[in-house]
């Protein structure tokens, strides 16, 4: 078996399609991951006034400096007084002088990335923001309460639902603290694992499609097939070449994403809660390196499932090209395309179950709407675990059962 | 050593490839003459367990050809098939060792004797996409062997080979006969008439002619006109 797995290896790395399309897929993720980062400048009125880099780092630093304090009232004191020292004006706010001031910078900017997420909290996804001064630790949890339970309303939770949560939200720090998510807020956020499952459902479309067409059009299978190991062994070569592909492009592109965010931003602290860091109206009791962690898995396994499927359906209808279509125009195009109503729940919850929308940290991963199975209540992201897993293995023996009776007819 | 194609019958829609075919193979060089279209194709498909009849059965020694235990001992050459580019002779016929359950050693024995005997063994480490029609049907030839069948099914065999290949393709076949079952099928006579024992005729997807070579008096060319002509 390792020895039919090698050489199903060989014929995908031998094209240089495989190649052409992982170099490509890495070099867009490093460009989004650090190219603004790495060439970028920031100029005010048409004058410079810090690189990227510089910019990158004086925020990093300052946010690392209050990593570890509450938000509570003595902190959001200090962020009002901050406050004092920025200008009416849009104008001036923006303009060259104020922001290459010793004021801006020693006043105003060490509290600028806290503010920023305290307001995000504040707005709870709702836009309330600038109801609630002064900003105190009660203002921002019940402004926070209110933006978890208008979340609610939108997905049309039940009843029971919303009970669940409650629960979770009495789960919750009466007041957060901040901490400096670093890395793994990027790795949850779009340019992390949202972008490499967009990147690695195209490699699949394109490189892993090949797989058991490319025997039919070469008429290589007539060969295969009348051998000993032709059938059932070879079947499984195949499909565990193409997940061992897979994986390893998602790893690759997986580590050099995360390598390249703890380059810029710091690895951060794995315990900063999603509330502050991400999505203020989340209701789980999650950090957000579990979320990351979670995610992850979720990556790896949607990918290989991902790859399983492309490659039995290109068996099933024995067409690489159509298979291509299907998975880019399903798995990416209309899946971000379509927003299903919350009227339609269950299609609503099967939609958001697709990789591209539930590696969306806001949409999918956080959709509040529950799974009943067998009386244990399960969010989406636990229940994706399971469909998945299930997908795989119904479409490994659908596929192991047409692959074994292929008829070599006509020509 | 049985070979036994009982009441084989393949039908496409309202067309009948092969209808309701009965043979019995034993060890031998077993001639299948016909024209194109007659069902020689479909009827050595079905032989090879690639091709499920829709009625009837192939076994060998109790076998069904669909088994995993029948294709251990077949070895097939079909008439119209490719390779993988990229591959070297000697990668292609290392996968095709792994296939048949060959482990690495004996199979670099094994392919070092074959690229030998089809005279490829130069030519071994390049890339089949770089070498010419009749060396790919050597290597065709080369992978069918592999495994020292005990059924070898080879369709349209000496396709593509100069007249020197041919004749010695041929004193290898004849060998092989001795031990196994050897089922050539070709529209060419001249290279069934000095090595076949039996020659099966097939027209319209039934075999009209079956019979031992030296059952057929004279030259064998006239005999076969003789059958297909209406």
């Amino acid at each position: 078996m390792k020895s039919l797995i090698g050489f199903e290896l060989k014929k995908i790395l031998q094209k240089k399609i495989t190649w052409i399309t992982f170099i490509i897929f890495l070099l867009f993720q490093l460009f989004l991951t650090c190219g603004a980062y790495l060439l970028a400048s920031r100029y005010v009125d048409g004058k410079f006034l810090e690189t990227k880099a510089d910019w990158f780092k004086t925020d990093r630093r300052n946010a690392q400096n209050l990593s570890g304090r509450k938000l509570d009232n003595k902190l959001l004191a200090e962020i009002e007084e901050s406050r004092q020292y920025i200008p009416d004006s849009r104008e001036e706010k923006e303009s060259y002088e104020y922001l290459s001031s010793d004021i801006y910078n020693k006043k105003v900017r060490p509290y600028e990335e806290v503010d920023r997420l305290v307001q995000h909290m504040l707005a709870g996804g709702i836009e309330k923001g600038s109801v609630y001064t002064p900003v105190t630790q009660e203002v921002i949890h019940s402004a926070r309460r209110e933006g978890a339970e208008e979340s609610w309303k939108t997905y049309k939770l039940t009843e029971a639902e919303k009970e669940y949560w409650s629960k979770e939200e009495e789960k919750l720090p009466e007041v957060f603290t901040y901490k400096y998510g670093g890395a793994f807020t990027e790795m949850a956020d779009m340019g992390g694992n949202y972008y490499i499952c967009m990147f690695i459902t195209f490699f699949i479309a394109i490189c892993i499609t090949g797989i058991f067409t490319d025997e039919h059009i070469r008429k290589t299978d007539q060969l295969v097939l009348c051998t000993k190991y032709g059938r059932k062994q070879n079947y499984t070569a195949k499909i565990a070449a193409g997940c061992i592909v897979t994986t390893c492009a998602t790893l690759i592109l997986w580590g050099v994403t995360f390598l390249c965010f703890i380059g810029i931003y710091g690895a951060g602290s794995f315990s900063a809660m999603l509330q502050v860091t991400i999505v203020p109206v989340y209701s789980g009791n999650i950090t957000t390196g579990q979320a990351v962690v979670i995610m992850t898995l979720l990556l790896f396994l949607s990918s290989l499932v991902l790859c399983i499927v492309t490659m039995v359906l290109s068996e099933l209808l024995n067409n690489n090209i159509g298979t291509m279509a299907i998975i880019i125009a399903v798995a990416f195009l209309l899946a971000r395309l379509i927003m299903i109503p919350a009227d339609f729940k269950l299609i609503a919850k099967i939609w958001n179950m697709i990789p591209i929308n539930l590696l969306k940290i806001d949409e999918g991963f956080c959709d509040v709407r529950l799974w009943n199975v067998f009386g244990l209540k399960l969010t989406l992201w636990q229940m994706a675990f399971i469909v998945y897993i299930i997908i795989g293995i119904v479409f490994f023996f659908i596929g192991k059962r047409k692959y074994c009776k292929y008829q070599i007819s006509g020509r | 050593m049985k070979l036994i194609a009982d009441r084989i019958t393949k039908q496409y829609k309202n067309k009948i490839a092969v209808d309701r075919v009965t043979a019995e193979f034993t060890k031998g060089v077993y001639g299948l003459l016909g024209a194109n279209g007659a069902g020689k194709t479909t009827f050595m498909r079905m032989v090879c367990g690639i091709l499920a009849p829709t009625s009837g059965t192939v076994t060998f020694d109790g076998i069904d050809a669909g088994e995993e235990e029948y294709r251990n001992v077949l070895g097939y050459l079909p008439q119209d098939f490719g390779y993988y580019p990229d591959f070297t002779a000697w990668d292609f016929l290392m996968y095709m060792s792994a296939l048949k359950g060959f482990d690495k050693k004996s199979a670099r024995i094994r392919i070092e004797e074959l690229l030998e005997f089809v005279s490829l063994s130069d030519v071994a480490k390049k890339k089949v996409k770089t070498y010419s029609g009749g060396m790919k049907q050597r290597l065709g030839i080369a992978q069918a062997l592999l495994n020292n069948p005990k059924i070898l099914v080879m369709d349209e065999p000496t396709a593509g080979l100069d007249p020197k290949e041919r004749v010695r393709f041929r004193n290898v076949i004849e060998g092989i006969g001795k031990e196994s079952i050897v089922i050539l099928s070709t529209h060419i006579v001249s290279d069934v008439e000095h090595i076949a024992d039996y020659i099966l005729m097939m027209k319209s997807g039934k075999i009209i002619f079956n019979a031992p070579r030296e059952e057929i008096k004279g030259d064998l060319e006239e005999f076969y006109l003789g059958e297909f002509e209406d």
